[in-house]
């Protein structure tokens, strides 16, 4: 019996940036974010039958749930975070290098707060929706993000103003 | 109310997903590694798949939906699949389980018929020295109430066997091989995931559990996706692992012809 997965096709066509998007900030880096996208799309395959509705979504449920349960499964390494200093100069090279801490300080992350830390502020999902894509209760996601933005603070502390600093 | 870190954060992340697209042919690479792992059960899906398709038309309405639009995707909860991996251990069919336990160093197969109780157990040494036993229990009623169960042990290394038979009100006693029914039965299963086992998609569940000496043990437990049907449960620590494997037979007299005790010629009773 053969499948007909044009849908997939078609979806990674025209929103593939955005899904590898998403999985390389899961997890970490493009190669591993490439892998994680082609293994969503290869279990929604095994699932095909079971696919109702929107498909990009039932991908990223998946994807997050392929993320968050490698990291069930795996022994957990031992978090080795170590606080990144800003470069000395005040310029444009030092908000570059403010995001570039922020990106490596969300690599070292458990990535269940990493999860949610991608859901909240690059999908821009609330933190019910947030909860839903991840099957957990709203509370894991506010403890979750609220853990996942303390360990971020504590990396980059020497960036005055991060800290406390509010915005809008 | 969003703190500078926030938007930075954000900001960072738009930044370095910029730009970025898949790699071509992605979704072939998908589905050649999706077509070589359903290659290796293409003889049984190929039987089933009609049966899979109206099975998943039949229970459609009843998956569990973690939206509120209709238009959003449905999966099953865990407590969805718990409860239909229940429903699906057959009541009227042999079961067939084997057991490798590394701690006591055997592996144990054994049949159980789920309507009378009688089950049979055989004990394969997997090290020189340990026991080759093998025993079948027969269940029946009591005229004077009750249930009187019938052991049949036989001992192949000393060619020996014996019998005795034992009286239980109702509900009494605990030697009855366990009902793989009670591995649903206790609360706090999680998801672990999915894996294939011998070419079949299965949930892979999870549970913590402190064993009677206090130590944490893991439990996993696999079913089928199409089925629910129990596949196979491990419990393990950093010491221990014991798997247990289940198939059913249909409950025919060739499959109960297994749970009459059988003493091989030669052998002496003790």
């Amino acid at each position: 019996m053969v499948r007909n997965y044009d849908a997939l096709t078609e979806l990674v066509a025209v929103r593939g940036p955005a899904l590898l998007a998403t999985a390389v900030l899961l997890t970490g880096n493009r190669a591993a974010g490439e892998d994680l996208l082609q293994a969503g799309l290869e279990r929604m395959m095994r699932s095909w039958r079971r696919v109702d509705g929107d498909i990009e979504a039932y991908l990223r449920r998946t994807m997050y749930h392929l993320a968050v349960d490698s990291w069930r499964v795996r022994r957990r390494r031992p978090e080795i975070l170590v606080p990144v200093d800003p470069p000395p100069t005040d310029d444009g090279f030092e908000r570059f290098a403010l995001r570039e801490a922020l990106i490596r300080a969300l690599g070292e992350l458990p990535v269940r707060q990493r999860a949610v830390l991608v859901l909240r502020y690059f999908e821009q999902l609330s933190e019910t929706e947030a909860a839903e894509v991840l099957g957990c209760a709203v509370g894991t996601v506010k403890s979750n993000a609220s853990r996942g933005l303390s360990r971020l603070r504590e990396l980059t502390a020497s960036w005055e103003d991060l800290s406390n600093g509010v915005s809008r | 109310m969003t703190t500078r870190l926030e938007e930075e954060l954000a900001d960072a992340m738009r930044s370095l997903t910029e730009g970025l697209r898949p790699t071509d042919g992605l979704v072939a690479r998908a589905l050649r590694r999706h077509r070589r792992r359903r290659m290796r059960s293409v003889a049984a899906a190929g039987t089933f798949v009609a049966l899979a398709v109206v099975a998943v038309a039949a229970v459609q309405p009843m998956y569990a939906r973690l939206g509120t639009t209709p238009d959003e995707p449905t999966m099953l909860t865990v407590a969805a699949i718990v409860e239909r991996a229940a429903a699906a251990l057959p009541p009227d069919q042999i079961q067939h389980s084997l057991t490798t336990d590394t701690r006591d160093g055997y592996s144990r197969e054994c049949w159980r018929d789920p309507i009378t109780g009688d089950s049979r157990c055989r004990d394969l040494p997997s090290r020189p020295g340990a026991g080759d036993t093998e025993y079948w229990l027969r269940v029946r009623p009591d005229p004077s109430g009750g249930k009187v169960w019938s052991y049949t042990m036989v001992d192949h290394a000393a060619r020996t066997w014996t019998t005795r038979d034992a009286r239980f009100p109702d509900g009494g006693s605990s030697r009855e091989l366990e009902d793989p029914r009670s591995l649903f039965e206790r609360d706090e299963l999680y998801m672990e995931g999915e894996e294939s086992i011998d070419g079949n998609d299965t949930f892979m569940l999870g549970r913590q559990i402190v064993d009677p000496t206090g130590i944490f043990v893991t439990e996993h437990i696999w079913v089928e996706t199409d089925s629910f049907r129990l596949v196979r449960s491990l419990i393990f620590d950093s010491e221990y692992r014991s798997q247990t494997d289940y198939k059913w037979l249909s409950r025919d007299n060739e499959s109960l012809e297994l749970l009459n005790p059988v003493v091989p010629a030669g052998y002496s009773r003790r």
